[in-house]
Formats: C-alpha cells, sequence, structure tokens
C-alpha cells in the first residue's frame, strides 16, 4: 500500500507553500507530492519507474490541480486524468483563481470533482484548503484497489 | 398630334427609366461601400470584444496570486513571529493586509463589471413591483436594525432582461439605504410615472445627497463622491445600474442636493422614434 498522498500540481511556489502550511495547519500530515507543470503532473501519473512499470502505483487519493500551468495546462491534465480508466477515479480539485464561468463549465465537462476558487484572503484560503482535506482524505469513501 | 404627343410622352419616360436606373446603380455602390465599412466595424468591435474578455481573464488569474501571496505571507509573519513581534510591526502588517484585501475586492468588481458587458440580454415580460419587494427583503441585512421607512408606488411592468433589472433596482436601492445611514427619519420612495410615452423609475430618499456639481462623476467606474471614512463602498454599483439602463436602451439620470436627498430616475427602453 502506498502512503496516502496529495497531488498538488502548482508552478507558483509561493501557492505551493500556502497550500503546503494551511494544510499542516490543519493537521494534514500526509505526504505531499508537488508537481510544477503539467508534463510533470503526466509523467508522475503516466511515466515509466525504474522497475520498467508504469508509476501507477503513485496514484495519489487526491489531487489538487491548478489550471493554468506550463507547457501542458490544467485542462489537459484533467482531460487525460479522466479518460484512463486508470487513473479516472482519483478526485480531482481544480484550484485556481479564476472566477470565469467559462472555466467552471469547461473543467466541470471534463470530469472535475471540485472547483475551487483560491481566497485572496488567507484565512478564507485556509479554510477553504481544510474543507478540500476534510473532505477528500476523511469523509469521501473510494473503491478499494 | 396625338403621335406626337405619346412619342414625347414614351422618350420622357425612357429618360426617366434610364436616371432611375442610374441612380439605382449609385446606390447600389454605395450601399456595399457602406456593407464592407459595417463588416469591418464589426470585426474591429469582435477584436475589442476578445481583448477585453483576455485583459478581464488576465484581471481574475495572474493578479490575484501576487495579492494572495502578499496576504498569505504577511499573515504567516504573524502567526509564526506574533509573539516577537512589537506592536506597531503588527499594526503595519495589519495595514498591509487590510490593503491586500481591499485590492482584492476592487478587482473582483472590476471583473463583475466587465462580465456584466459581455453577459448577453435575455429579455421578457418583469413585474418590477416584485423584484422591488424581494429586494428589500432580501436587502434587510444591510440596513441592520435600522428604521428605514419604504413606500412603494405603482410599479407598471415592462420588458427587461429580469436579473439585469433586478441588478439596477437593488444598485440604487442599496444606495440609498447607505446614504441614508446618518439622516434621522430615513424614507425611500420607489416609484414610477410615465414620460414621452415611457415608462420611469425612480428611487428617492432623504439621505445625505450630493452636489450637483459632481453629477457628472455619480455613473463612473471606482468614482466616488463620499470619503471611505464616511460612507464605504467601491464606486462600481451606480456604473453597474448606469450600464445595464444603457444596454437596454434607456437612459438614467439624477437630481440631488447636499443633505437633501437623492433621486435617481431611469428608463428600461429607448425613446419612440
Amino acid at each position: 500500500m502506498n502512503p496516502v498522498e496529495i497531488m498538488l500540481v502548482e508552478d507558483n511556489p509561493d501557492d505551493v507553500e500556502l497550500t503546503v502550511r494551511a494544510l499542516r495547519k490543519s493537521n494534514f500530515t500526509n505526504p505531499i507530492r508537488v508537481l510544477r507543470d503539467g508534463a510533470e503532473a503526466l509523467d508522475y501519473l503516466f511515466g515509466i519507474g525504474t522497475d520498467g512499470k508504469p508509476n501507477m502505483n503513485a496514484a495519489p487519493v487526491v489531487l489538487l490541480l491548478d489550471l493554468k500551468l506550463p507547457k501542458v495546462n490544467g485542462a489537459e491534465v484533467l482531460q487525460k486524468v479522466k479518460n484512463d480508466p486508470r487513473t479516472r477515479t482519483i478526485p480531482v480539485v481544480v484550484l485556481t483563481s479564476s472566477r470565469e464561468e467559462r472555466d467552471l463549465h469547461e473543467t466541470y465537462k471534463l470530469g472535475a470533482n471540485s472547483y475551487i476558487v483560491k481566497p485572496v484572503d488567507f484565512e478564507q484560503f485556509n479554510r477553504a484548503v481544510n474543507q478540500i482535506g476534510m473532505y477528500w482524505l476523511l469523509i469521501n469513501q473510494q473503491p478499494a484497489g | 398630334m396625338t403621335l406626337v404627343l405619346a412619342l414625347i410622352a414614351v422618350a420622357a419616360l425612357i429618360c426617366v427609366i434610364l436616371f432611375l436606373g442610374h441612380q439605382l446603380q449609385r446606390l447600389r455602390v454605395a450601399l456595399a461601400l457602406s456593407d464592407a465599412r459595417l463588416d469591418r466595424a464589426l470585426q474591429d468591435m469582435r477584436a475589442a470584444s476578445a481583448e477585453l474578455e483576455s485583459f478581464s481573464y488576465t484581471v481574475a488569474h495572474d493578479l490575484r496570486a501576487p495579492l494572495r501571496a502578499i496576504d498569505g505571507f504577511s499573515r504567516a509573519l504573524i502567526e509564526d513571529f506574533g509573539g516577537e513581534l512589537e506592536p506597531e510591526a503588527a499594526r503595519l502588517l495589519g495595514t498591509v493586509r487590510r490593503n491586500s484585501m481591499r485590492m482584492g475586492a476592487l478587482m473582483d468588481d472590476l471583473l463583475g463589471f466587465s462580465r456584466l458587458l459581455r453577459q448577453p440580454l435575455h429579455k421578457s415580460r418583469i413585474e418590477p413591483a416584485a423584484i422591488v419587494r424581494r429586494v428589500i427583503e432580501e436587502g434587510a441585512g444591510m440596513a441592520q436594525g435600522r428604521d428605514i421607512a419604504f413606500a412603494i408606488g405603482a410599479l407598471p411592468p415592462c420588458e427587461a432582461d429580469p436579473a439585469l433589472a433586478t441588478r439596477v433596482f437593488a444598485e440604487l436601492i442599496g444606495n440609498a439605504v447607505k446614504f441614508t445611514a446618518k439622516a434621522p427619519g430615513a424614507r425611500i420612495e420607489i416609484g414610477s410615472r410615465e414620460q414621452d410615452g415611457r415608462t420611469v423609475y425612480v428611487v428617492a430618499d432623504n439621505g445625505t445627497g450630493f452636489d450637483m456639481a459632481f453629477a457628472g462623476k455619480l455613473f463612473g467606474v471606482f468614482q466616488r463622491l463620499h470619503r471611505a471614512e464616511d460612507f464605504d463602498g467601491n464606486g462600481v454599483g451606480l456604473a453597474i445600474a448606469q450600464r445595464i439602463v444603457h444596454r437596454h436602451g434607456g437612459e438614467i439620470w439624477t437630481e440631488a442636493a447636499p443633505d437633501q436627498g437623492a433621486i435617481f430616475s431611469f428608463t428600461l427602453e429607448g425613446r419612440a422614434p
């Protein structure tokens, strides 16, 4: 069994630090795997491991995904994850600055499980991250295997 | 004799037809030219609209991230080193945070405003009387236990986008509630009158009013006629109301005097041609 892992795909190091900080402040001690762009995220999920087999054992319990990413953007990552039977069940929480309806529709259409607008206010941000952790790491039950 | 007359008549007729044909040709050319110009203008407009969309996307996404970092790290500093901070240092950090949040609110308003300009109009028959009652009920919170006398007169139905028309009433009534906060015996009247065959809706208050010398600035984005410490707000409410009214082909205007209240009047349809 791989340890419960939170996968965070975010290119802005300050946002990474704030998100990790908020998760730790909410007492989520789960390992956090940070990937800095869409290509890295896809490589991590679908790439070939050292044993020559696909990295599928690395499937995280929840994937926190920024939309605007270098190389491969968040929507493309989302599409790949939701179109592959091996990764389809990973809950994807889109964490973005964008309040645009268009982005919201688009990502839900692609199969996102949640859409969270990152608030400017850090206390609200903390609360949002705490709720994400509570729901996806503690309350939500996922199919075994 | 009659033959000569008939021949002259036919010749004249031919001349007229030739002349008309020529004129028609000229009109056709002019029309094609103006068509081309119209196409160009339409293309320019589409380009401008696409640019506006990408601009507001930038505002939405790219400008929020640094702001979040400013607020987040100021907060982290307070959390981690709060005990070691001099009271004055904590106060200064508080000012940094307050301003980053204020900027966030301004950006949200600006975005809401630009979204409003892009949103398509869906007109249907609306009942302003029901809209006004709902706005007052839902806005009861903003009046916070204050004793405001609302007087609702006749509000005939009209054709308008229901959500946007609601927004106009909400902005004007909200404005009236805000600017009667310091007036004893606050009174807000909402009604209508017929003028030049159109329904003019009116929202009047007996609040703080303003000097008509500044009326030109009233509907500008982020324009405020009152100091932040007297009345809060970002100065987009009336700008939003005006844009909605204009998109309906209507007009909005105001009459006011300092400490004598303000009257806002608007129509949701264009003038009869």
